[in-house]
């Protein structure tokens, strides 16, 4: 069991006045069965005219926030403690061969199969592509464990993609992702996600953090500097597993999770629309602190 | 096709002469014998009406409905590619009986499909207990996301519109369902005035069901489901490039709504006000004609430039309602179609009424199979509407296409809808010349009100623009007929007038005039200005062509040429080689014609064009009808140098008498509120521009400043008052008098500056500031320095010191009019401030 302090600060500075800006923000860590969320607090600057919070569509907690006096810098900190357990290994070996979960959740899924089965179609920044289907079948001949498929895809990207901060921006379509074999956790999720569902397997996407300051001994890992991702696959047998590509572990302990999404559009950190502003600069800061 | 040399020239004898399309109903005849009883019942309207009467009557309607504006933009240009509606001389007869069963139907379609999208965005039993597929829902891009869980106030569904067509059987099929944003209600309103203004007899004998029940009924309803007393109601448009651009401005207009685009909302404390030039204006209920997704480029489409941030929020704050909800699209797709009579009995206990194309949704296990083999006889489709594909006809593809469709379907099944092919019924259209069979189908609509959906007694017509079955799309160049449904008994006429409850609150003037109309409305008076001067410019340079020329007369031309190239309405320089009058008159002519000068008249004219295009829902029919003409003779008379001095002069005078009758009617026609003071603010500002630039021309080029006189006053619409008051030649002091100062001239410069004072006091304070704004400041001082000339002074010694005070004086105010516009720009019409995403975080 462990407990961290996780302080997430995003500042942007701009050229000229911005008199409004709409904000929409994933900052808020989620529970789950392992994860317990003792506080959270977020303050902004200048304050907000309108703040409010709701669960949406995936039981995440998204924060809506007008700014409506004229400001040239727009500072948000997102504090939360948060306490998260040790999983359980799950046994790859024993789940459900990959093409009985796609069948499961083709067609009319009924009750608690209809739920995974949304997580089976492309989504905004995850197409179907047939680059990415073709990549999946090396990791999944006939009759393959879902799970056992999916750690070695896991591996697979882990090897074979590039980390590359300078090759690609948040616009970088995924078929470039997999044609440059390069990028940053979120490429790497949305083309394993996109070589999951290619072929019908659901997948998702975790935005969350990672432990920042390693004990000793234990190597930091990367994409530790700034907000993470990773994956979640579903088989029915276990559920959601959560598999990170970009360090090609399966979380425990070191991760934490803030919202779930079909893909990095439904859960971006922070995004908003502004009136003004001209020119404008961002620094993030993510300090993940483990206090034992 | 009809035999010319046939005895019977009525109309009903004709069109029972008609030819039927093959292997369809009829709707004449269905069964050959005798007319269907509601088309008897027409041709017993009818009488003995001739072909040529209808004719005749039809080529009036037909302008009317052109002059009108009613258009179907294709893509949009105000000037060229709006393709005009084309509406039917004979309508589409129904009895009442028949169509009480289909608004039975069509009522019960409506209640399905807002149980069906209350369910998905809620608590979606229909997925989890199997009723239709779940992927319905989660592969459709159509389906928003971030709207599940809302409950919007007021429902999902406000106005639903369904598609129908008669199979072989004669009986009708729902082939598609629009629950987006239906367009077309308000072409059903202008084919029903047009038809009853052309046959009200005919019209009358019929006993048409009347529209306006609906209208007054839809618009009780959305005034009262803001839940706020004196509701602001606004229909949210794409914008003048949109398709439907026309209805959305004629819709507005009926209804009394306001007309806004995305810019002109702004949401606040998650309300959504209206940036009106009395500042923000709470609005209570959207009509929405914007597709969904691009309503909020924070939650739904990023990119999406003409919407309005926060409106999501807003509406899960229960602040708006918003008429179709945003999410509603989602079940319009062709893929649901199949699956409508199963939640008609699941979601309301009720067997189907109408029934449904048969409908194959691709992602079935086993339904690709079906559809592969049956392909010959069944059209592919998008099995949702914002995949944008285009259907694909199985029976137009040779054995090797439909393999390969076959494949493509393979490749994504859930993309794709397999639907059977509904022979649609053959009607019979007046072509003008004959009458011949054309196949069509029914857009039928329903609206939300107090006491449920209500159905419009009416509807569209759709007709194919080829014989056979094909494409009805308006956009493909289909007709429309109007739709009558015959009732037994007289109608009751009705009117959009409020009766019951007293209206005891008065008002002077509209509250809710948006910054981007005033904006729009201040470079329609800019422009009819403009476009005035530069006519007036050339007029009286080719005036001094086509006369005798003396030779004080050819300094003058040069001098009114120089002017017109200092204000760009000819070239910088004279074309090179030899040049003499006819050179000149070859250059003025063609300038008439060109399109390339950004301040030449064909520029200025598409521009004014443009700008009333703007503000269709806030000028008149018969300011619009003005501004239909205006020009146009342009553009159908002969092009460029070809043209006579003669011919050019014809064509300026009738522009000029186009842009009195515009004059006339802001003047004689236009309430005086804030939307009339921006109107006439672009007028004056840019008379007074144009005077300085004629008077800065004429200082510089004449040394005793009395050549060119004569032109610019005549220019300035002067010369008359002059000779009437001086009878002699002309003076510098006393023409300068009588343009610049006397404030009996309404085409003086201190008549213009004196009107900008008075509209600029009357526009409201947007800050709490007791001290003249710079425009207004810039505006006294004109005012006064203009006053206080003295011209006795001038008048002694015309080329003295006083005259260049005056002409520096004159600089002056020439700098400081765009200053003038500039403020008024940046404080009521600004437009400068743009929505623009913020970088990416983590």
């Amino acid at each position: 069991m462990m407990l961290y302090r996780v302080r997430h600060q995003t500042v942007y500075t701009y050229e000229d006045p911005v008199q409004l800006s709409h904000n929409l923000a994933h900052l808020c860590p989620m529970e789950r069965p392992f994860q317990k969320v003792e506080s959270f607090k977020l303050e902004v600057e200048p304050e907000p005219a309108v703040a409010t919070m709701r669960e949406d569509a995936w039981g995440n907690r998204s924060h809506f926030l007008l700014v409506q006096e004229a400001h040239r810098e727009f500072r948000i900190v997102a504090t939360s403690m948060v306490r998260v357990e040790s999983l359980d290994p799950i046994d790859p070996e024993a789940t459900s061969s990959w093409e009985d979960v796609a069948s499961r959740v083709r067609n009319r899924p009924v009750g608690r199969d209809v739920h995974p089965a949304q997580f089976r179609h492309a989504s905004p920044f995850v197409p179907m592509l047939a680059v990415a289907r073709e990549y999946a079948l090396e990791s999944f001949p006939e009759g393959q464990p879902v799970m056992v498929g999916a750690m070695d895809l896991m591996g697979r990207v882990y090897r074979q993609f590039r980390y590359d901060p300078e090759a690609t921006t948040v616009a970088t379509p995924l078929a470039e992702v997999f044609e440059k074999r390069r990028g940053v956790c979120q490429d790497f999720s949305h083309a394993m996600i996109g070589s999951l569902r290619s072929l019908g397997i659901p997948a998702r996407y975790v935005s969350g953090y990672l432990e920042t300051r390693p004990p000793p001994g234990k190597p930091r890992l990367i994409g530790a500097d700034a907000s993470h991702a990773w994956v979640q696959v579903w088989c029915p047998e276990t559920g959601w597993v959560d598999l990170d590509p970009t360090n090609d572990v399966a979380p425990s302990q070191r991760h934490i999770t803030v919202a779930i999404g079909r893909d990095f559009g439904d859960v971006t950190p922070l995004k908003g629309l502004l009136l003004g502003g001209g020119g404008q600069k961002v620094r993030v800061s993510v300090d993940v602190e483990p206090l034992g | 096709m009809m035999d010319p040399s046939a005895t019977d020239r009525t109309v009903a004898g004709m069109i029972a002469q008609t030819r039927s399309l093959a292997g369809v109903y009829n709707e004449m005849r269905p069964d050959e014998a005798e007319p269907h009883p509601a088309w008897q019942r027409y041709f017993e309207c009818l009488g003995a009406m001739k072909v040529e009467e209808l004719s005749a009557r039809w080529e009036d309607a037909r302008r009317l409905l052109r002059e009108n504006g009613v258009s179907y933009n294709v893509y949009a240009d105000p000037r060229g590619a709006d393709r005009p509606w084309q509406l039917d001389a004979i309508p589409q007869p129904m009895l009442e009986e028949e169509w009480q069963y289909l608004s039975k139907g069509v009522d019960q379609r409506a209640r399905v499909l807002e149980a069906l999208l209350a369910d998905i965005y809620g608590p979606q039993r229909t997925l989890l207990d199997g009723i239709i597929p779940a992927a319905l829902v989660h592969a459709n891009p159509g389906f928003l996301f971030p709207l599940h869980g809302t409950l919007p106030k007021g429902g999902w569904l406000h106005s639903y519109a369904c598609e129908l067509a008669r199979d072989l059987d004669g009986r009708w099929t729902v082939i598609a369902d629009r629950t987006q944003a239906p367009a077309g209600a308000g072409y059903v309103l202008e084919n029903r005035i047009a038809m009853s203004r052309a046959f009200p007899e005919v019209y009358r004998a019929a006993r048409v069901r009347r529209l306006a029940h609906h209208f007054a009924k839809v618009r009780r309803y959305l005034q009262t489901v803001g839940g706020r007393d004196n509701p602001h109601v606004v229909l949210l448009t794409p914008g003048p490039f949109s398709e439907t651009y026309f209805e959305h401005a004629y819709i507005s207009r009926y209804l009394g709504f306001t007309l806004a685009e995305g810019g002109d909302l702004a949401v606040r404390d998650e309300r959504v006000f209206l940036k009106t030039l009395a500042g923000l204006q709470q609005v209570d209920v959207i009509l929405r004609r914007m597709d969904d997704d691009f309503c909020d480029p924070l939650e739904l489409r990023g990119e999406s430039g003409i919407g309005v941030p926060g409106l999501v929020q807003a509406v899960r704050a229960g602040n708006v309602v918003v008429a179709n909800a945003m999410g509603s699209g989602a079940v319009e797709g062709a893929a649901f179609l199949g699956y409508i009579p199963e939640l008609c009995r699941c979601l309301l206990g009720e067997e189907p009424i109408l029934p449904s194309v048969e409908s194959i949704w691709c992602g079935e296990s086993g339904a690709i199979d079906r559809a592969v083999a049956a392909m010959e006889d069944m059209v592919l489709k998008p099995s949702f509407p914002s995949m944008r594909a285009e259907p694909v006809f199985g029976d137009r593809l040779g054995e090797q296409g439909r393999q390969i469709m076959s494949e493509r379907i393979g490749r994504d099944p859930e993309a794709w809808t397999a639907q059977g092919l509904v022979p649609m019924s053959g009607t019979v259209e007046w072509s003008g010349s004959h009458f011949r069979s054309r196949a069509m189908a029914l857009r039928l609509y329903a609206c939300r009100t107090e006491d449920g959906f209500d159905v419009l007694s009416g509807g569209l017509a759709r007709v194919s623009g080829e014989p056979g079955r094909a494409n009805i799309a308006l956009r493909a160049g289909g007709g429309s007929k109007d739709l009558w449904i015959m009732s037994r008994e007289a109608v009751s006429e009705v009117s959009l007038l409020p009766g019951g409850k007293p209206l005891d609150t008065f008002r002077r003037s509209g509250i809710d005039v948006p910054s981007r109309v005033a904006d729009n409305l201040f470079w329609l008076g800019r422009y009819q200005e403009r476009a005035e001067g530069i006519s007036r410019l050339s007029r009286v340079a080719l005036a001094r062509l086509s006369g005798e020329s003396g030779p004080l007369e050819a300094g003058e031309l040069g001098l009114v040429m120089a002017a017109m190239r200092s204000m760009g309405i000819l070239g910088t320089d004279p074309p090179s080689g030899r040049y003499g009058v006819e050179g000149a008159e070859h250059e003025v002519v063609a300038s008439v014609f060109r399109s390339e000068r950004p301040m030449g008249l064909q520029q200025t004219l598409s521009a004014l064009h443009q700008a009333g295009f703007q503000v269709r829902d806030r000028v008149s029919n018969d300011t619009w009808r003005i501004l239909h003409h205006l020009g146009r003779d342009f553009s159908t008379g002969r092009k460029g140098g070809s043209s006579t001095v003669g011919e050019v002069l014809g064509l300026l005078d009738s522009l000029l008498l186009h842009l009195s009758a515009l004059a006339g009617m802001a003047k004689e026609n236009t309430t005086r509120g804030l939307g009339w003071r921006f109107l006439d603010l672009g007028r004056r500002l840019e008379r007074c521009q144009f005077t300085l630039d004629l008077i800065d021309v004429l200082d510089g080029a004449s040394a005793d400043g009395r050549q060119g006189l004569e032109a610019v006053l005549e220019i300035l619409d002067s010369s008359i008052t002059y000779r009437s008051r001086y009878f002699a030649e002309l003076r510098f002091a006393q023409s300068m008098d009588l343009i610049l100062v006397d404030e009996t001239n309404p085409r003086s410069l201190l008549f213009q500056m004196m009107a900008v004072q008075r509209h600029l006091d009357a526009l409201p304070r947007l800050q709490d500031n007791p001290f003249p704004r710079k425009d207004q400041a810039l505006t006294i001082q004109a005012v006064t320095d203009l006053r206080l000339l003295d011209f006795t002074a001038i008048a002694r010694d015309p080329e003295g010191n006083e005259r260049e005070r005056l002409m520096d004086l004159l600089s002056r105010m020439r700098k400081d009019l765009p200053v003038i516009t500039d403020c008024l720009t940046r404080a009521w019409l600004s437009h400068a401030e743009t929505t623009r995403q913020l970088a990416r975080g983590g």
